[in-house]
C-alpha cells in the first residue's frame, strides 16, 4: 500500500549517467538519451522547502523533459552549472535592515537596506504582500512584483523587527 | 538614493537628440559616457536604461540601438550633492562610471525578448544562431524594457521608427512629488491627496442636516458649560458661601442640593438629546455615503473589479463607512465638547487664580505627553490582537465553508487543532492587552494624579499663606477643574488616531466614487432600429495590461442568423473576444461592428438588449428560480419563463423540485449542481431573446446527452439569430456554419467542420485527439 501510488505512475527522473548538461551561449543545454535541447529551463517544484531537489526541467515550449531528483546526484561541474542557473532564476533581494515603513491610506512606503545599500519601494495591501514562508523567513512583494526576502526575522535588529511585526 | 529612476517620457528633445526613441530619460551622464565610446546622440535610434547588471547586481545599464550596432553599457551612477526633497529641487551631480561595454552587430541581432524570472528578468536577443542574455532588469524597469523590445524589434524588422505616444505616458509616478502611485490603476498619491478637500466633501453630505447639526453644536456647548459650572457649585460655592457664616447664603443646604441635582438632571437630558440627534444624522449620512459609493461602483467597468478582490472591496466600503460614522457620531461631538470644556475650565481657573492656573497650564501638557507615550505602546498590542483575531476568524470560516472537504478527508481533528492554535494565540494577545490595560492605566492615572498633587501642594500653600486670595473652597474647585482637564487631554491623543483613520476611510471612498469607467457610453448613440445581427471583428487588438497582447489582429465576419464556433486551447483568447463584443472591455485597436456600426457608437441598453451571453461564470442571485431567469427581463410573462426554461433544458429539473419555479436558490438556499446552474443561465439569456447570442462554454458542465438535447433546442432557436459558440468539446460545434480557430490571440484557421478536417491543421488534430479520447472511455459520438 505504501508504495502503491508511486508504482502506478513513474516520475520521469533525469539520470546522472544519461543526462548531460552543458553551457551554451549562457544558457543550459541538455543532451538526454540522444535527444538534444539547446536551451532548457529549471523550475523548483517546492521553491520554499526544497531548493535543490525536485527540479523540473522544461524545454523551450514549457514541456517537461524530466525531473532532477537531487542536484547532489550529479557530477561536480553540472552541480555548479545548475546552481548558478537556479541562483539567477530565483534571484531575490535580501533585506538586511528596515529603516522605515511609512503607511499611508493602505499603502506602505518602505525604506530598507540590502547588501548594496539603501532602497525604497512601495507595497500595496501590506498585509497580503508580506508572505511568511517557513519558520521566520518572510518575503515582501512590491507593486512591480519585485520580491524581497528577510531570511530570518530573529536575525533582524530589534528596530527593524518592530517595524515589520505589526504586519505579520 | 532612488530605487529606480522613472523614465523620462520625452519624445522631442530640446537638446537635439534627433529622432531617438527615448524610452528612458537620456541624461547628460549617459550622453557623456556614450560619447566617450564614440556613440553620438544623433546616431541613437532607441535608448533605454535598466537597473541590473548581468550578474543581477544593481547597476545603471544603457541599452542603445544605433543604425549599425546594439550596445549594452554597464556601469554605476554615482550621485553626489543634495537630493531633492518635496519642495526643494535637487542639486545633484551624477556621474557614470563604466564597468563593461558589449557590442553587437545590428545586422545579426534578431527578435529581442524578455525572459521573466521570479523576481527579475533578462533582455535576450537572437545573435549568431543562439539566444543570448544581454542585460537584466528588476520588475520596476521591466516596463521600459518591454517598450525597448517593442520598438527595437520593430526597427530591426523593417526599420520603422514610428511611436505610439500612449507608450510614453509614464503615469506611474505622482507628478507633484515624484512618488510612485501605489496602485497603477488608481492615480492617487497618498502623500499629495488634499485632506481639507476630503473633509469639505464629507461635510457636503451633512449639508442636508445642517439644522440638526446646529442643534447638536448648541447642546454640546450647553453641556460643556453645565459641566463647568457644576464643580463650582459643589465646591467653591458650597464651602465658601453655604458653609461660611456671614455670606448671605449661609446654611441654605437644601438650595445648593437642589441646584446640584438640577444641574445634573439638565446635563443628563441634554446629553441624551445630543446623542439622539447626532446618531440619527450620522446614520443617514453613512447611508447616503454608502449609496453614493455603490451607485458609483455599479457604473464602473469590469476591469475595476478584476483589479481588486470584490469581497475585500465590499468589506472595505462597509468598514470605511462605519469608521466615518463613528468619527462623526462619537468623535466630533466628543471633540467639540472637550475643546469647549477645556477652554471654559481654563478661563474660570484663570479668573479664580491666575498664578495657579498658569502652573496647571504648564504641568498638565507635560504629564499628558508622558501618558501619550504609554498609549503608543498599547497601540502595538492592540494591533497584534487584531491580527490574531483576523487569523482565527479566517481559520474558522475556512473550516466551516470547507466543511464537506474536511469531513470527506477525515481531517476534523487537524482543523480543530488549527483553530485551537490560533484561538490560543488570540487568547494570549487578548490577555496581554488586558494586563497592559490593568497596569498601564493605573500607572497613567497615577501620573495624572501626581500633577494634581502638585496643584494641591501649591494651592494648599496659597491657602495657608493667603496668597492671591486663595480660600479652601476655591482650592477644592481648582482640584475639581484640574480633574476636568484630564479627560480632554486623553481625548486629544485619541483624536489624532481617529482623525487619520477617518481621513483614510473617506479618501478611499471618494476615490471609488471618482474612479472613471474605462468603457464609456457614446454621448449621442446611434440607433440600429431592427438589428439584423451581422457581427464583424476588424483587426481587433486587445490586452489586459499594456505588455502582452491577448488578442492580436483578429478579423472575421458572422452573417446574420449564422452560427459561428470559436475553437482554441484554453487561454487562447476566446472568452476575451466574447467580452469585447459585450463591451465589458474596449478594444485597443481595430473595431467591432454590428450591422456595420461600431459597437462603441451604440447605447449600452441597445447593445445589451441585443447581445446575450451565457458565460462560464454562472452567478445566481438570492431569490426564486423564476426571479433568476427573469433577471434580464423582469416583465417577462410566466409563459415566457417556462418556454425559456424548456429551451435551455432547465424545465425538467425545475418541475421535480417541490416548490418548482418558486424554489429559493442562491447563497444559503438550495444548492444546484453545475449543470443545473448552467441551464438556468442559458434560460436567462434565452428569455432576453437577443439577436446575437454568445454561448461561452455554456454546456461544459453537462453530460453529453443533456448537452445534445439542449444543443438541438438551441439550434431551433438559432434559426434567425446570430450565435457565437465557444466550446472545448469540439463535437458541440460540429453543426456550426463556420469555425474560427484561435491560437495565441490570432486567427489560425477558418472554415466549416469538414473543410477544416480536410485542411489537416490545428483543428483536425484537436478533433482526432478528442474523438479518440472519447472512444477510449467508451463514448461513441
Amino acid at each position: 500500500m505504501d508504495n502503491a501510488l508511486t508504482d502506478i505512475v513513474k516520475i520521469e527522473y533525469l539520470q546522472p549517467d544519461k543526462a548531460e548538461f552543458s553551457l551554451k551561449n549562457g544558457y543550459i543545454a541538455l543532451k538526454n538519451d540522444q535527444t538534444e535541447y539547446d536551451r532548457v529551463f529549471l523550475h523548483r517544484c517546492f521553491p520554499n522547502e526544497l531548493t535543490e531537489e525536485y527540479l523540473s526541467v522544461l524545454d523551450r515550449d514549457n514541456n517537461e523533459i524530466g525531473v532532477i531528483r537531487r542536484i547532489d546526484d550529479f557530477p561536480e561541474e553540472t552541480r555548479e552549472l545548475l546552481r548558478g542557473e537556479l541562483k539567477r532564476k530565483y534571484h531575490i533581494y535580501t533585506i538586511k535592515a528596515i529603516l522605515s515603513i511609512n503607511e499611508k491610506y493602505g499603502y506602505s512606503y518602505w525604506k530598507i537596506k540590502d547588501s548594496e545599500g539603501e532602497r525604497d519601494f512601495t507595497v500595496r495591501d501590506t498585509y497580503r504582500s508580506i508572505n511568511r514562508i517557513t519558520g521566520d523567513r518572510v518575503t515582501v512583494t512590491d507593486v512591480d512584483g519585485n520580491r524581497f526576502e528577510i531570511p530570518s526575522l530573529e536575525a533582524l535588529d530589534r528596530r527593524s523587527r518592530r517595524k515589520i511585526e505589526q504586519y505579520l | 538614493m532612488l530605487y529606480y529612476e522613472p523614465s523620462g517620457a520625452v519624445l522631442t528633445d530640446p537638446a537635439g537628440h534627433g529622432n531617438m526613441i527615448e524610452i528612458s530619460k537620456f541624461r547628460e551622464e549617459a550622453s557623456a559616457a556614450l560619447l566617450k565610446r564614440g556613440i553620438r546622440p544623433e546616431d541613437i535610434v532607441v535608448f533605454a536604461e535598466t537597473d541590473l547588471a548581468l550578474d543581477l547586481n544593481h547597476a545603471s545599464v544603457y541599452i542603445v540601438l544605433t543604425e549599425t550596432k546594439l550596445y549594452v553599457l554597464e556601469g554605476q551612477t554615482a550621485i553626489s550633492g543634495r537630493p531633492g526633497k518635496l519642495r526643494k529641487k535637487a542639486a545633484v551631480t551624477r556621474t557614470f562610471i563604466e564597468t563593461d561595454l558589449a557590442e553587437y552587430e545590428k545586422e545579426q541581432v534578431k527578435s529581442p525578448a524578455i525572459e521573466e524570472l521570479i523576481s527579475a528578468g533578462y533582455l535576450t536577443i537572437e545573435y549568431s544562431g543562439g539566444t543570448r542574455r544581454i542585460a537584466a532588469m528588476t520588475r520596476t524597469a521591466m516596463r521600459d524594457m518591454r517598450l525597448f523590445v517593442k520598438y527595437a524589434g520593430k526597427y530591426l524588422e523593417d526599420g520603422s521608427t514610428e511611436t505610439d505616444p500612449e507608450d510614453f505616458k509614464d503615469d506611474r509616478f505622482c507628478p507633484k512629488c515624484g512618488r510612485r502611485y501605489p496602485d497603477p490603476n488608481r492615480k492617487i498619491c497618498p502623500v499629495c491627496m488634499e485632506k481639507t478637500k476630503i473633509y469639505k466633501r464629507l461635510l457636503q453630505f451633512y449639508k442636508k442636516y445642517r439644522w440638526q447639526m446646529l442643534a447638536v453644536l448648541l447642546s454640546i456647548t450647553a453641556l460643556s458649560a453645565l459641566g463647568v459650572i457644576a464643580p463650582y457649585v459643589s465646591t467653591s460655592f458650597f464651602y465658601d458661601k453655604i458653609l461660611t457664616p456671614g455670606t448671605g447664603w449661609f446654611g441654605q443646604i437644601a438650595f445648593v442640593l437642589a441646584l446640584i441635582v438640577g444641574l445634573r438632571l439638565l446635563s443628563t437630558l441634554v446629553t441624551s438629546l445630543t446623542g439622539v440627534i447626532s446618531a440619527r444624522v450620522s446614520a443617514y449620512v453613512t447611508y447616503d455615503l454608502k449609496r453614493t459609493i455603490f451607485t458609483a461602483i455599479e457604473r464602473l467597468s469590469l476591469s475595476f473589479f478584476t483589479a481588486r478582490q470584490t469581497g475585500g472591496l465590499m468589506n472595505q466600503i462597509n468598514n470605511d463607512a462605519n469608521t466615518i460614522y463613528w468619527f462623526f457620531c462619537q468623535g466630533v461631538p466628543d471633540f467639540l465638547k472637550n475643546v469647549v470644556q477645556l477652554i471654559a475650565v481654563f478661563v474660570i481657573m484663570f479668573i479664580m487664580n491666575p498664578l495657579l492656573a498658569g502652573c496647571a497650564a504648564v504641568i498638565m501638557p507635560l504629564f499628558a505627553y508622558v501618558v501619550w507615550r504609554i498609549y503608543r505602546r498599547m497601540t502595538t498590542l492592540h494591533q497584534r490582537r487584531y491580527a490574531s483575531s483576523r487569523s482565527m476568524n479566517s481559520a474558522l470560516s475556512d473550516a466551516l465553508s470547507g466543511f464537506r472537504v474536511v469531513k470527506t478527508f477525515a481531517r476534523e481533528k487537524d482543523e480543530t487543532e488549527r483553530f485551537d492554535k490560533r484561538s490560543r494565540r488570540l487568547a494570549n494577545d487578548a490577555r496581554n492587552v488586558t494586563i497592559f490595560n490593568n497596569t498601564a492605566f493605573p500607572f497613567a492615572s497615577f501620573i495624572m494624579y501626581l500633577s494634581n498633587i502638585i496643584i494641591w501642594a501649591l494651592g494648599g500653600w496659597m491657602v495657608i499663606t493667603g496668597a492671591g486670595g486663595m480660600t479652601y473652597g476655591k482650592l477644592m474647585a481648582f482640584i475639581a477643574y484640574v480633574g476636568l482637564m484630564n479627560e480632554p487631554m486623553f481625548m486629544f491623543v485619541d483624536m489624532i488616531y481617529w482623525f487619520s483613520d477617518c481621513t483614510n476611510a473617506a479618501g478611499r471612498l471618494f476615490e471609488i466614487a471618482d474612479a472613471e469607467p474605462d468603457v464609456t457610453e457614446a454621448e449621442q448613440p446611434v440607433s440600429l432600429g431592427e438589428m439584423q445581427g451581422e457581427v464583424e471583428f476588424r483587426g481587433v487588438e486587445f490586452s489586459y495590461d499594456k505588455a502582452r497582447k491577448v488578442i492580436d489582429g483578429v478579423s472575421f465576419t458572422v452573417e446574420p442568423g449564422e452560427t459561428l464556433g470559436l475553437v482554441g486551447h484554453s487561454g487562447a483568447g476566446k472568452s476575451t473576444l466574447a467580452n469585447l463584443l459585450m463591451r465589458l472591455y474596449d478594444v485597443n485597436a481595430g473595431e467591432i461592428l454590428i450591422d456595420g456600426v461600431n459597437i462603441k457608437e451604440l447605447s449600452f441598453s441597445e447593445l445589451r438588449a441585443n447581445v446575450g451571453i451565457v458565460s462560464q461564470e454562472t452567478y445566481l442571485f438570492v431569490g426564486s428560480i423564476a426571479d433568476n431567469i427573469r433577471y434580464a427581463r423582469p416583465d417577462a410573462s410566466f409563459e415566457e419563463v417556462l418556454t425559456a426554461a424548456r429551451i435551455s433544458g432547465a424545465h425538467d429539473f425545475i418541475v421535480k423540485l417541490p416548490d418548482g419555479y418558486d424554489t429559493k436558490i442562491g447563497f444559503g438556499y438550495k444548492d444546484l449542481s453545475g449543470g443545473e446552474r448552467q441551464r438556468l443561465s442559458i434560460a436567462r439569456a434565452v428569455l432576453l431573446n437577443p439577436k446575437i447570442l454568445i454561448l461561452d462554454e455554456a454546456t461544459a458542465a453537462m453530460d453529453t446527452q443533456t448537452e445534445r438535447r439542449i444543443q438541438e433546442a438551441l439550434t431551433l432557436l438559432s434559426k434567425d439569430r446570430t450565435t457565437i459558440m465557444i466550446a472545448h468539446r469540439l463535437s458541440t460545434l460540429r453543426d456550426a456554419d463556420k469555425l474560427v480557430v484561435i491560437e495565441n490571440g490570432k486567427v489560425q484557421e477558418t472554415g466549416t467542420h469538414n473543410e477544416l478536417l480536410i485542411q489537416k491543421g490545428v483543428y483536425s488534430k484537436l478533433y482526432t485527439l478528442q474523438l479518440e479520447a472519447l472512444k477510449n472511455i467508451g463514448v461513441e459520438e
